[in-house]
Formats: C-alpha cells, sequence, structure tokens
C-alpha cells in the first residue's frame, strides 16, 4: 500500500517534467515550415451569418441561399479578400473587383468594355453587382446558373484573366493567409476552384444595395422604417411617366412601386438592331430567343454608364431618346412591350421634354449611395 | 416503520400499480362505438391550353392559329391568373383549393405538377373558379411572389395584380407582322363624372365539369385561347393589338368573352 501511495506523486512528477519539456522550444531539432505553424492550431468553426436585408424588401420572396453555401462570418471574409485578389489573374494584374468596381456599384467605371489581364477587350459591358440573392440566372445570356458556376467563367476567358484553375489554385496553397482563411470557412482544408468560387459567392451574396430615394418613397407608402430622402416633385412626376402605358411604360419589364429589383430577370429584345446579337440564344440554341438580353435592374445608374449589353448609350438621356423614338420595330423576337399603341407606330411613344427630363430624374432617384460607400465591401 | 413492514408496502402499491397500468390499456366499452371515417382520395389540378383542338406551342415562325375573324396569329407568352378553385359537392358541400394559381406557359412546374389535394369521395356537380383575383384579394402588393414577377397592375389603371398577359403577332391588315399583348386587368374607365375603377375578374362554373370521386383522379382544366377572342363578341387584334391596358371597352370584352374560356376533363 505505501509503496503506491508513492508511486503516484512519482509518475505525476514525471508527466509534469515531459509536459514542461515538450514546451521547450526545439526549433533548432525539428524546424517547422510556417504553414504548419500558422494553421496547425486554426478550426473550423464558422459563425453563422445572417443577412440583414432591408425592410421594404419583405414584399419580394425570401430569397433562397443554397444548402451546400451557406452564408458564414468566415466565408465573407475569405471570399471579399478573393474578390479584390489579383492572383486570379493569369500575370496577378487585375481582380474581380478591377471590372466591378465598388465605387461605381461594382460596374467598370465609365467604359463600354472592359480590359482583361493582358490589356485585351472584352466583348460585352460589365454588369454592376447588387441584390444577386434574388437572380435565378447570371451573365447578360443567363448562361450561369448560379452565382458559383458565375465564377468559374472570368478566371479562364481569354478576354478576362486568362488563367487556370489549378494555377490559381497553387498560388492561393502558397499564400499562409490563405491556407488560415480556407480552413476556417470550410471543412475540408481544400483550396480549389470549387471553395474559391463558393467563397466569392458568399460575399457577393452580401451586396445588397436597398436605400435609395425610390426606396424610400414607396417603402415609406407601406409603412416601412427609411433613412433618407423620398422623391422630390419632379422624381414622382418622372415615376408617373415611367409607369403610364400610354408614355413610358417601363413597368412590364422593369417593375414597379413594389418590386425593389427593378427588373423581374426575363430575357427580352428591346429592338436595339434589327440584326441583334445572340443574345439568349447562344444558351438555349432557339431561334426565338435571337437578340433576347436579360432585362438589368435600373437601381443605381447613376454609377453604371454606359448602359446597354453594349455600353452604346454614354448617358440616361439617350436612352430614353432611344426607347421614345429610337426602337427597331422589325427586331426578331422583339418584346411586345416595345409597342404602346396597335398599328405600325406603335413603338414610338413621343416623349414632351418635360417627361423625359422628369423620367430621367426619377431613374436617378433608384441610386443608393450608402450602398456604393459601404465600408463591409471594401478590402 | 420497520423494514419488513416497508418491504410488504412497496409490493403491494406495485402490484397495484400494475394492476391499474394493464387494465388502462383493455377496450373500454364506451369506446366501441365506431366512428365511420370520411372517404377522401387524392385529386391533381392540372392546366392545359390549346387553340380550337391544337395544342399551345409557344414561338412557333409562322401564325399557325386564326382567331374567329379569321385572323392568324402565333403566342410568345402566357400567364394567368386563377384563384378560388372550387369544388362541389351535389349535397351541397364545397371544398375550396386555398390560395391561387399562377400560371406560366414557360414553366412547366406552374401548370404540369400541380400540387395534389385530398377531398372527401362522393358525387360532384362541378368544378368553378374565379379568373384574376376578386376585389377583396386584388390589393395591390399583397403577393412577394407576384410582386417579384411584375405581375403588379399600374396603379394608375385602378392597381392589384394582372390577371392575363397573352402576347404575340399576328399579321394586320396590311398583310404584315404586328404584335398583340392580351393584357387583362381592373378596368379604368374615365367619363364625365371623372375616374372609376371597375373590378374585372369573373367566375364561373367549369360545364360538364361533375365528376364522381371514389379514387385517386386528375382533373385538367383546359383553356381554349380562341374562346377569349369571341363569344359573345369576336375581338380584332386590329382594334386591340398592343396597348389594351388602359382600353375600357377591351377590358371588359375580355371579361364578357372569357368565361367560357376552360373547359374539363377529369380521369
Amino acid at each position: 500500500m505505501k509503496t503506491i501511495q508513492y508511486k503516484i506523486p512519482f509518475i505525476l512528477s514525471i508527466i509534469g517534467i515531459l509536459f514542461v519539456v515538450s514546451c521547450v522550444d526545439d526549433d533548432p531539432i525539428e524546424p517547422v515550415t510556417p504553414t504548419g505553424c500558422d494553421t496547425c492550431l486554426v478550426e473550423y468553426n464558422p459563425t453563422p451569418y445572417n443577412l440583414k436585408l432591408p425592410p421594404f424588401f419583405s414584399v419580394l420572396p425570401t430569397p433562397v441561399i443554397p444548402k451546400n453555401n451557406p452564408l458564414t462570418v468566415e466565408g465573407i471574409e475569405l471570399g471579399k479578400k478573393l474578390f479584390y485578389e489579383k492572383k486570379l489573374s493569369i500575370n496577378n494584374s487585375i481582380s474581380c473587383s478591377s471590372c466591378h468596381n465598388p465605387d461605381y456599384a461594382f460596374n467598370d467605371q465609365g467604359v463600354a468594355f472592359s480590359l482583361g489581364a493582358m490589356g485585351q477587350s472584352g466583348i460585352i459591358n460589365a454588369m454592376p453587382l447588387f441584390n444577386l440573392i434574388y437572380a435565378d440566372s447570371y451573365n447578360w445570356n443567363g448562361n450561369a446558373a448560379t452565382l458559383e458556376e458565375q465564377i468559374f467563367g472570368p478566371v479562364k476567358h481569354p478576354l478576362e484573366m486568362m488563367e487556370s484553375w489549378p494555377n490559381v489554385a497553387i498560388k492561393l496553397q502558397n499564400d499562409p493567409s490563405y491556407v488560415t482563411l480556407f480552413k476556417k470557412a470550410f471543412p475540408n482544408e481544400t483550396i480549389d476552384s470549387i471553395t474559391t468560387s463558393k467563397a466569392i459567392a458568399q460575399f457577393l451574396r452580401t451586396l445588397v444595395s436597398g436605400n435609395s430615394p425610390a426606396d424610400n418613397e414607396f417603402g415609406s407608402q407601406l409603412g416601412f422604417p427609411i433613412n433618407g430622402r423620398v422623391l422630390t416633385v419632379e422624381e414622382r412626376r418622372g415615376f408617373q411617366v415611367f409607369s403610364d402605358q400610354e408614355k413610358g411604360d417601363c413597368e412590364h419589364c422593369h417593375g414597379n412601386s413594389y418590386n425593389p429589383l427593378w427588373t423581374e430577370y426575363t430575357f427580352r429584345n428591346n429592338g436595339l438592331d434589327l440584326n441583334p446579337d445572340s443574345g439568349r440564344a447562344a444558351v438555349t440554341k432557339l431561334a426565338s430567343d435571337v437578340g433576347k438580353f436579360k432585362v438589368p435592374s435600373l437601381r443605381n445608374l447613376i454609377y453604371t454608364a454606359p448602359y446597354m449589353h453594349d455600353g452604346r448609350f454614354n448617358t440616361l438621356e439617350e436612352v430614353v431618346d432611344f426607347y421614345d423614338q429610337g426602337v427597331e420595330p422589325n427586331s426578331p423576337n422583339i418584346s411586345v412591350d416595345m409597342f404602346h399603341r396597335t398599328g405600325a407606330n406603335g413603338h414610338i411613344i413621343n416623349l414632351s421634354p418635360q417627361d423625359k427630363k422628369d423620367l430621367v430624374a426619377f431613374l436617378k432617384a433608384l441610386s443608393d449611395p450608402s450602398f456604393v460607400t459601404n465600408p463591409d465591401y471594401r478590402p | 416503520m420497520n423494514k419488513l413492514f416497508l418491504n410488504k408496502y412497496l409490493r403491494f402499491v406495485s402490484v397495484v400499480l400494475l394492476y391499474s397500468f394493464f387494465q388502462g390499456c383493455t377496450p373500454d366499452e364506451e369506446d366501441d362505438i365506431y366512428i365511420q371515417p370520411i372517404q377522401t382520395a387524392t385529386i391533381q389540378l392540372e392546366f392545359a391550353h390549346q387553340v380550337d383542338g391544337q395544342d399551345l406551342i409557344l414561338n412557333t415562325s409562322n401564325k399557325p392559329f386564326t382567331n374567329a375573324m379569321g385572323q392568324h396569329y402565333n403566342v410568345s407568352k402566357l400567364r394567368y391568373l386563377i384563384s378560388n378553385i372550387t369544388l362541389h359537392q351535389i349535397n351541397g358541400a364545397q371544398t375550396k383549393l386555398e390560395g391561387y394559381f399562377f400560371v406560366d406557359l414557360s414553366k412547366p412546374e406552374t401548370f404540369n405538377y400541380s400540387p395534389i389535394i385530398q377531398i372527401p369521395f362522393g358525387s360532384y356537380s362541378g368544378v368553378s373558379y374565379t379568373f384574376g383575383f376578386d376585389e377583396l384579394s386584388n390589393e395591390s402588393g399583397k403577393y412577394a411572389t407576384l410582386n417579384a414577377a411584375n405581375w403588379n397592375w399600374p396603379e394608375m389603371l385602378g392597381g392589384g395584380y394582372h390577371f392575363m398577359q397573352l402576347e404575340g403577332e399576328f399579321i394586320d391588315s396590311s398583310n404584315n407582322d404586328a404584335p398583340f399583348a392580351t393584357h387583362m386587368g381592373t378596368a379604368r374607365k374615365i367619363d364625365s363624372t371623372g375616374t372609376t375603377y371597375e373590378a374585372n375578374h369573373f367566375t364561373s362554373f367549369v360545364p360538364n365539369s361533375n365528376f364522381e370521386l371514389n379514387k385517386a383522379m386528375t382533373l385538367v382544366l383546359t383553356m381554349n385561347i380562341n374562346e377569349w377572342y369571341t363569344h359573345p363578341i369576336n375581338w380584332d387584334f386590329n382594334q386591340y393589338g398592343a396597348g389594351i391596358m388602359p382600353i375600357y371597352d377591351a377590358q371588359k370584352l375580355l371579361n364578357k368573352n372569357g368565361k367560357d374560356v376552360f373547359t374539363a376533363t377529369i380521369h
């Protein structure tokens, strides 16, 4: 009995000594790579992120977040870093933000076609990025069904980043900060196209714009709390032009005071050309889809010039003039909503100069200054 | 209290409790009254679309359909709203299908895979429905899915929601292709007394829609597009082509013509 009583303290002392010894810096004997040190204590234990939507947006269906890519604080943080990461391009020259600039509602500043990694010109206008969580397809022709799928494209596109996904993965794997961030954001430690696109998609889903004067006007009419000014008298007149079936009739494609998305995400030919680009038909291969493009949101227009899928109009005045007089009625598959009356001239509206001025004022009031200055969206 | 007494006492209580437990499990004579359960069967609702017997195919390059005025046309889009679908039993009982049905011909899930409803066995005299929303339901901005689909009817025309968007091209009186957009909703009336808004939904009882329900069945409501354009009054695309939403007479004519657009088959 006595022997055992003495043995216990002795064993404990040995364990204690071993414990202390294990804490001694043993660098000279076993050098540890920086990667191993930085990540060995990192655990996957993500914090769920509750996306805050403007109260007024409750007039819309609740957006669905894919079950295989839930929003987490860690995933969004990683996605933001990747969105601004130039290593995604072949020569580390451009990032997503090069063509999707937060100062301009994530649109490219003032250019019809953005430049790729080698300075080569694109062939379609970069779309602004906001409220993407509500869309059911992405790109002007809707060739990506999900945000994750959309993100695969630009990295390897010969007119954009020109990089291969395996190369992107290697570059990121060699950066210890990414090893840590990926480990925090995803259950396996793989850094590849799937986890990279998932992280960027998470960040993009947090880009919510819902604080324009028009939001305040229509939200307050329904009793929702607002944060800023409502429409001016001129802008309200402009909304009447917008809504009037015998004037703008913008509603059928771009929505109304109960749809703060200002689009229904359908594909339409608005009659730009007699021989239009293939548009949606590039995806569906249907002749009936030639010339149709995604109806863009009218939100944040003051930051997103030039306009149309090919950036052909530099100002909103030019856009309104086009819809007023310039629609090509014989364009194939042209939307019926381009015609305001029965008869040969049904596509001509004849807005008065005052109507046009008011309409442009209203369109500008769909812009949300708090969106382009939101620090959460910046690196 | 000695241990022996306590032991005996506990044994007694256990026996009493066990007896009570098993007694509770035996059927009580008072519970034996047999209640006849209401027998029900599933009924699936589907929407189908045709033009005087021809299948309605969207976006044909030719003009395969002909209206009562002999005008040739095709269809590029059909969306419509139905509510208050009610199944009437001969004994007077009614089963109303909750909510609305927003059918979009470009989305098969909106007409091919409609919900399955459980309804009682019995003899049914038929089916009725409301095309569009009645005044109580036709409240601007009330339905999130319809808002996101830009289905709202402009406030300056009375607000609420569209009831139908039927679009395509016809060959006009100059022999040119011309667009038509048969959009239906609240009818705005402007006259010397001012502006008024008339609810423009209608409720119809589908003819020959009686059936006997004793097993799972499918109810198919088939819309004949041409019935919008005749009976009682023939519709002229040259007169009412595009831009008819603010035209009171066109809206009221749709209301008159539309009441017999659906037929029913039950199988």
